[in-house]
């Protein structure tokens, strides 16, 4: 598959489950730029070991994991739990509280559901995590268990 | 379960950025201007260092073996200091951002706790060179002041040597030690979310 093709297929995939780690648009948006910047200087030599779109999510991901350890370096800051008001007034109300529940989520388990509601495979978000199936079908019905939870509380 | 919120509907709704090829070729070459000037700057600091060596070599001509040791000491000693400091060394040039998180959270934080060593072992190696090679610079001199002369510069100098290896060395060493503490304490915390077995 070409560079364009991946592109197009993936950018949206790939600035979802962004944005479900950092829970910022900007930011996000800057992520799943360097992810796509990886896999253009990379895509040469993809190896097929993996799915390209497994070897694609691994690649934001870990870019994922990164930025909040260049972050943690420059600014001495934790993420906000809360998300800025201003960049986020053009989200419907219900999906930015999807973002602050799944925000104050550990890091892993953000990474997690992501994917699961990006309809990634568990086969597939095992072999990009990197624990167990059954480890993340327990995980992700845990964490949806604790979102909705969330959203009820909520009163929604 | 039957009132939960449709988290798949929700999440799909969400507005996305449309594609920017003309933002990701800018940062192609941003990155390529990066490692460029990471490589100017290695030389800015590194030529200029060995030319002054080889000035005060030949400018003042000491006579001395010790003289020579103790410029190429101290001269060594910033050199590398700078290099480390300014983080030339490409400690992330092997990382694998294709694999499995657990396998790169792994590997960050492996090159975090040797960035750690490093710097806690440069630096000390910085002021032990950096003593050295001032005692040593300075016998060639001092051994023509007379006894009393000569106790008077390396009692001074010393004195210097000692304030540097007792304040400023811990201090600079706790400087580097919070940052990367910080930074090894997150990635551990993370790293020990993926051990966490949620079945028990």
């Amino acid at each position: 598959m070409d560079f364009e093709t991946l592109y197009r297929l993936y950018w949206g995939k790939i600035f979802r489950v962004c944005m479900g780690y950092v829970g910022d648009r900007d930011l996000a948006q800057d992520i799943a730029q360097d992810t796509f910047v990886i896999v253009w200087q990379q895509l040469s030599s993809f190896r097929n070991e993996s799915g390209i779109g497994t070897w694609i999510y691994r690649i934001a991901t870990n870019n994922c994991l990164r930025q909040l350890e260049k972050q943690k370096r420059s600014t001495h800051q934790e993420l906000p739990q809360h998300l800025p008001e201003e960049k986020q007034q053009d989200l419907e109300p219900q999906i930015q509280l999807l973002y602050q529940f799944i925000a104050e989520l550990p890091e892993i388990d953000r990474i997690i559901i992501s994917l699961e509601l990006e309809d990634v495979k568990q086969a597939e978000i095992a072999q990009i995590v990197g624990l167990s199936e059954s480890n993340i079908r327990v995980k992700i019905h845990r964490i949806k268990e604790r979102l909705n939870k969330r959203f009820k509380e909520h009163g929604e | 379960m039957e009132n939960n919120i449709d988290l798949k509907a929700l999440w799909t709704r969400q507005p996305v950025p449309g594609t920017d090829k003309e933002a990701l070729l800018a940062k192609l070459s941003k990155l390529r201007a990066e490692k460029r000037r990471s490589l100017i700057w290695a030389n800015v600091c590194l030529i200029p260092t060995a030319l002054f060596v080889v000035w005060v070599w030949v400018y003042y001509q000491p006579e001395y073996t010790s003289t020579k040791v103790g410029i190429v000491l101290v001269v060594t000693a910033i050199a590398m200091f700078l290099i480390v400091s300014n983080k030339l060394i490409p400690l992330y040039k092997a990382l694998n951002t294709a694999q499995l998180n657990s396998t790169y959270l792994d590997d960050l934080l492996q090159i975090r706790q040797r960035e750690q060593f490093i710097q806690t072992t440069i630096t000390n190696l910085y002021f032990l060179m950096l003593s050295a090679g001032l005692m040593l610079y300075l016998y060639e001199y001092a051994s023509r002041m007379g006894l009393t002369g000569m106790l008077i510069s390396y009692a001074i100098t010393a004195g210097w040597i000692a304030f540097n290896w007792f304040y400023f060395r811990p201090k600079q060493i706790n400087k580097n030690r919070q940052k990367i503490d910080g930074i090894i304490r997150h990635l551990q915390e993370i790293k020990n979310q993926l051990a966490e077995n949620p079945l028990s």
